[in-house]
C-alpha cells in the first residue's frame, strides 16, 4: 500500500455573501478513516464536493502527496458517495460496476450477495436500499486512493449499517476514507480520528466533551 | 482520449435515440429537398443546424434530468465535459457518414 496523504487547506466558499467555509484544513492518510461531524447546513457535503472537485470554491488548496489536485475525481484519485442515487438507469449493473471497480478487488466485490443477485439487472429493478448498497460498494471498491462518504448510513437497515462499518474498516487498510453522517455514533465507531465542522472551521475532536463544548451534542 | 469506450457508450445511450433520429431525418430531408434548396440555400447547413439544436436539447436534458449520474462518471475518473465532447464527435461522425452514404447511393 502507498502511504499517500490527502491535504485540503484554506478552503473558503460563500453563498449569497454568507461564508459557509473559511480556512478549513484537514488531512487524511491512506490507511485511516477520518470522521467529519457538524450540524445541518454547516457545509460538510460542500466540503466533500470541493475536495472531490465537483464544486468550485472561492479558494482552495487540495493536494495528494503535496501535488496540487484541481479535480480530485480525475484519473481515479478520489471517489465520492453523494447523498442521492448516482448510478445511471438503463444499464446492466455488471457493466456499470466494471467501469469503476478496482480489478485487484473485483472478486471480493462480486461476492457480495446484493451484486450476485442483481448483477444482470438495471438499478430500476432494485429496491432503494439495494440500490444504495450497490452504490456504496462501488465507491468503496473503486480504484480511488481516497474515498469520501456523504451520509452512507442513510437509507439502509441497521443490520446493513453494521455490515458496512466492517467493510469501511476493511477498505481503509488500503484507502483513506473521509466519512460524514448524522448518525454520529456510527461515525465515532468507524473513525480513527474526528473533526467537527463548526462556524466554517474544522476543530479537532478528541473526546465526547469536545462535541459538547462546540455545541454539537447537548450536555 | 478514447480509452473509456464503454463509458462513452453508457453516456451516449440516453441521448442516442433523439440524435440518431435527427440524423436519419436529415438524410430524409435532403433526399426529398435535394442538397440545395430552390432558393440556393444549402440544405446541409439546415440539417447541421438541426443537429446542433439536438445537441443543445440533449445537453439540457442531461443537465436538468440526469445531473445526479454525473457522479458515476466522475467516480470512474472521467470528466463529464470530456464525455460530452466525445459523444458529440461520435454522433456528428455518424451523421456525416449517413450523408456520405446517401450521396454515394444517389
Amino acid at each position: 500500500m502507498d502511504n499517500s496523504i490527502l491535504r485540503a487547506d484554506s478552503i473558503e466558499i460563500d453563498f449569497d455573501g454568507h461564508k459557509i467555509l473559511q480556512g478549513v484544513y484537514l488531512q487524511c492518510k491512506q490507511g485511516e478513516v477520518l470522521g467529519l461531524l457538524g450540524r445541518n447546513g454547516c457545509g460538510k457535503s460542500t466540503l466533500l464536493k470541493i475536495i472531490f472537485g465537483s464544486v468550485t470554491p472561492t479558494h482552495k488548496y487540495v493536494a495528494i502527496d503535496d501535488v496540487f489536485v484541481n479535480k480530485g475525481y480525475m484519473n481515479n484519485q478520489i471517489a465520492y458517495l453523494p447523498q442521492h442515487h448516482y448510478l445511471p438507469n438503463g444499464i446492466k449493473i455488471i457493466n456499470l460496476a466494471k467501469q469503476i471497480i478496482d480489478p485487484l478487488v473485483w472478486d471480493e466485490f462480486a461476492n457480495y450477495p446484493v451484486y450476485q443477485t442483481h448483477y444482470n439487472k438495471t438499478v430500476s429493478d432494485l429496491s432503494g436500499g439495494e440500490w444504495r448498497q450497490l452504490e456504496m460498494l462501488m465507491v468503496l471498491y473503486s480504484k480511488a486512493k481516497f474515498i469520501l462518504l456523504d451520509e452512507p448510513f442513510t437509507h439502509i437497515s441497521p443490520i446493513q449499517v453494521e455490515e458496512f462499518k466492517g467493510i469501511i474498516s476493511s477498505r481503509s487498510k488500503t484507502r483513506g476514507i473521509i466519512i460524514t453522517d448524522h448518525y454520529y455514533k456510527n461515525v465515532l465507531e468507524v473513525s480513527d480520528r474526528l473533526l467537527l465542522l463548526n462556524n466554517g472551521y474544522t476543530q479537532i475532536i478528541t473526546n465526547r466533551d469536545d462535541l459538547v463544548t462546540y455545541g454539537y451534542l447537548s450536555a | 482520449m478514447w480509452t473509456n469506450r464503454r463509458l462513452i457508450l453508457i453516456f451516449y445511450k440516453p441521448l442516442f435515440i433523439l440524435n440518431i433520429a435527427l440524423s436519419l431525418f436529415s438524410v430524409y430531408f435532403i433526399s426529398t429537398n435535394g442538397w440545395h434548396a430552390n432558393m440556393g440555400f444549402n440544405n446541409v447547413v439546415v440539417t447541421s443546424l438541426l443537429k446542433l439544436a439536438g445537441y443543445a436539447v440533449s445537453a439540457g436534458y442531461q443537465y436538468t434530468m440526469l445531473q445526479n449520474v454525473y457522479f458515476y462518471y466522475r467516480n470512474a475518473g472521467v470528466s463529464v465535459l470530456k464525455l460530452y465532447l466525445q459523444v458529440l464527435v461520435i454522433d456528428f461522425g455518424i451523421y456525416t457518414l449517413l450523408l456520405l452514404f446517401y450521396n454515394l447511393l444517389s
